[in-house]
């Protein structure tokens, strides 16, 4: 299994421990959500998932500096030392 | 504060993402406790700050006042002959301090990080926030880090660096730039202002509703064409009309609101256009209007669903359509704008001509920027001039007498 740095935005760390940064195996971004849900329970799942399921509107997710919409979504596929980085969207220059 | 999404509270402290569900935050107000008359705004200075009592600073010593707001609603007869229209105004904020309307939000926010007791501002730009965060922060006596993407016009840099900041030029996009500002927010503990103090700083463009009521003797407009980039600052503009009638400051509010986006980065137009409840991201945006060039709006949704709820539209220009609109705004109006003020007088031009405008509704365009932050664009047909013998017959010649 591929393992992955996942870095969480400072507003995120109150769902995860107050961990900022940590090291998860995974195959695609799907599964390593899946992992992180399973790991830090509901808070973290009531920040990051709307009530379908699906990421929320407001949070972009990169991997290694990219946004996974212009990916391929939770089914981007993963590769040793890819970094994921889970945001807030803000923007406005 | 109050969470968009979740309505969850949260003490005015240096946040803004909600506790709770992660999403956006607002500053709220209790109207109740805010006595604003017209009497008393007719006596106050005419700048932003005219309205403290709706802003989120605590203390007026803390106010970074270079004179921003308050400023000029032109009405418009020559243009509006031109495209048929009666009631046209251009709210003309070239002619801010410097010379955009991002004076509004940075000085409320570069005050709000003197309130928080910051050690360093920055923010992350498309040209105008830069410079306008830049001057803010030299007069608070702040260091100034902005992060800008490859490919700002030359004159938006050099009147940054001109203020002291330190220039961080990234090799990406805006959105890449937004994201390393973000991170570096994070790390470093600088306040980046259109981000971590961004719930804040959007709270400086409601400045831009209040003063076209105060300007339309009290009254709200019936459309306002605004240029739209993230769409912080068309939120801003409906809040601030709202709140204008929650205080009895005006009457009804019944504006329609019109997003003006350009062709090559128009993500928020298109959502608009197919009735998404999302917005679908732009990664390379190519348009003369580098100020709106922002391919991942952070109030795209926002935007879509004031549209919506004021039975306004969406409408995006060509850079043509741009360049030729700054021509027509400039030569009809006397007012240089850069290419983001051409893309709301061009969408302005649209809509009049495609008759979605009743010839009699007041109708505010909001010009953003000076012309003369991005000279560049405009065609060099317009710009070339021939150079003559200092000879009586030589100006004979070319004026063809």
């Amino acid at each position: 299994m591929t393992e992955i740095t996942i870095i969480f935005s400072h507003a995120l760390i109150s769902a995860t421990n107050n961990q900022r940064e940590i090291r998860v195996k995974g195959e695609n971004l799907g599964e390593i959500l899946n992992k992180l849900a399973k790991r830090y329970g509901n808070e973290f799942k009531k920040k990051l998932f709307d009530k379908e399921g699906k990421i929320k509107r407001f949070i972009n997710i990169y991997i290694n500096g990219k946004d996974t919409r212009f990916l391929d979504g939770l089914e981007t596929k993963l590769k040793k030392g890819d970094e994921i980085l889970i945001i807030p969207a803000v923007s406005g220059g | 504060m109050k969470c968009r999404e979740c309505g969850e509270q949260h003490p005015a402290k240096r946040i803004y993402a909600c506790q709770e569900c992660f999403g956006p935050l607002d500053v709220i107000y209790d109207y109740n406790d805010i006595s604003l008359t017209k009497d008393v705004l007719r006596g106050r200075r005419q700048n932003l700050w005219r309205y403290f009592e709706l802003l989120p600073i605590n203390d007026r010593e803390n106010m970074i006042d270079l004179g921003a707001g308050y400023t000029t609603l032109q009405k418009c007869e020559e243009l509006g002959k031109r495209i048929g229209l009666k009631n046209l105004f251009i709210k003309n904020d070239t002619t801010n301090p410097t010379y955009s309307f991002k004076d509004r939000p940075a000085s409320v926010a570069v005050s709000k990080a003197l309130e928080f007791h910051t050690k360093a501002v920055g923010c992350a730009s498309t040209g105008n926030l830069a410079a306008a965060t830049a001057a803010h922060a030299a007069k608070a006596g702040l260091p100034c880090y902005v992060f800008i993407p490859e490919g700002i016009e030359p004159n938006k840099i050099a009147q940054t660096a001109a203020y002291g900041a330190r220039i961080i030029k990234v090799k990406g996009t805006y959105d890449e730039t937004n994201r390393l500002a973000y991170q570096a927010a994070e790390l470093y503990n600088i306040d980046i202002v259109n981000i971590n103090l961004r719930p804040y700083y959007v709270e400086g463009s409601k400045t831009l509703a209040y003063e076209v009521c105060e300007q339309l003797d009290w009254h709200t407009p019936d459309r306002v064409i605004i240029p739209t980039a993230s769409g912080a600052m068309l939120c801003a503009i409906e809040k601030g009309f709202r709140e204008f009638k929650e205080l009895g400051l005006t009457d009804e509010v019944d504006t329609k609101l019109v997003c003006a986006q350009a062709e090559g980065c128009a993500p928020i137009v298109k959502s608009f256009n197919t009735s998404s409840r999302q917005v679908q991201p732009i990664e390379n945006p190519e348009t003369v209007a580098h100020s709106l060039a922002i391919g991942d709006p952070g109030d795209g949704i926002y935007v879509l669903e004031k549209l919506r709820r004021s039975k306004g539209t969406a409408e995006a220009a060509t850079d043509k359509e741009i360049t030729d609109a700054i021509e027509l705004l400039a030569q009809t109006e006397g007012i240089f704008a850069e290419p983001a003020g051409g893309v709301s007088v061009a969408v302005l031009k649209k809509l009049a001509e495609r008759g979605e405008i009743d010839p009699n509704e007041k109708v505010v365009c909001y010009v953003t920027g000076n012309g003369l932050k991005s000279p560049e664009a405009l065609p060099s047909q317009i710009t070339e001039s021939i150079p003559i013998e200092p000879r009586i017959q030589s100006f004979a010649y070319v004026i063809g007498r």
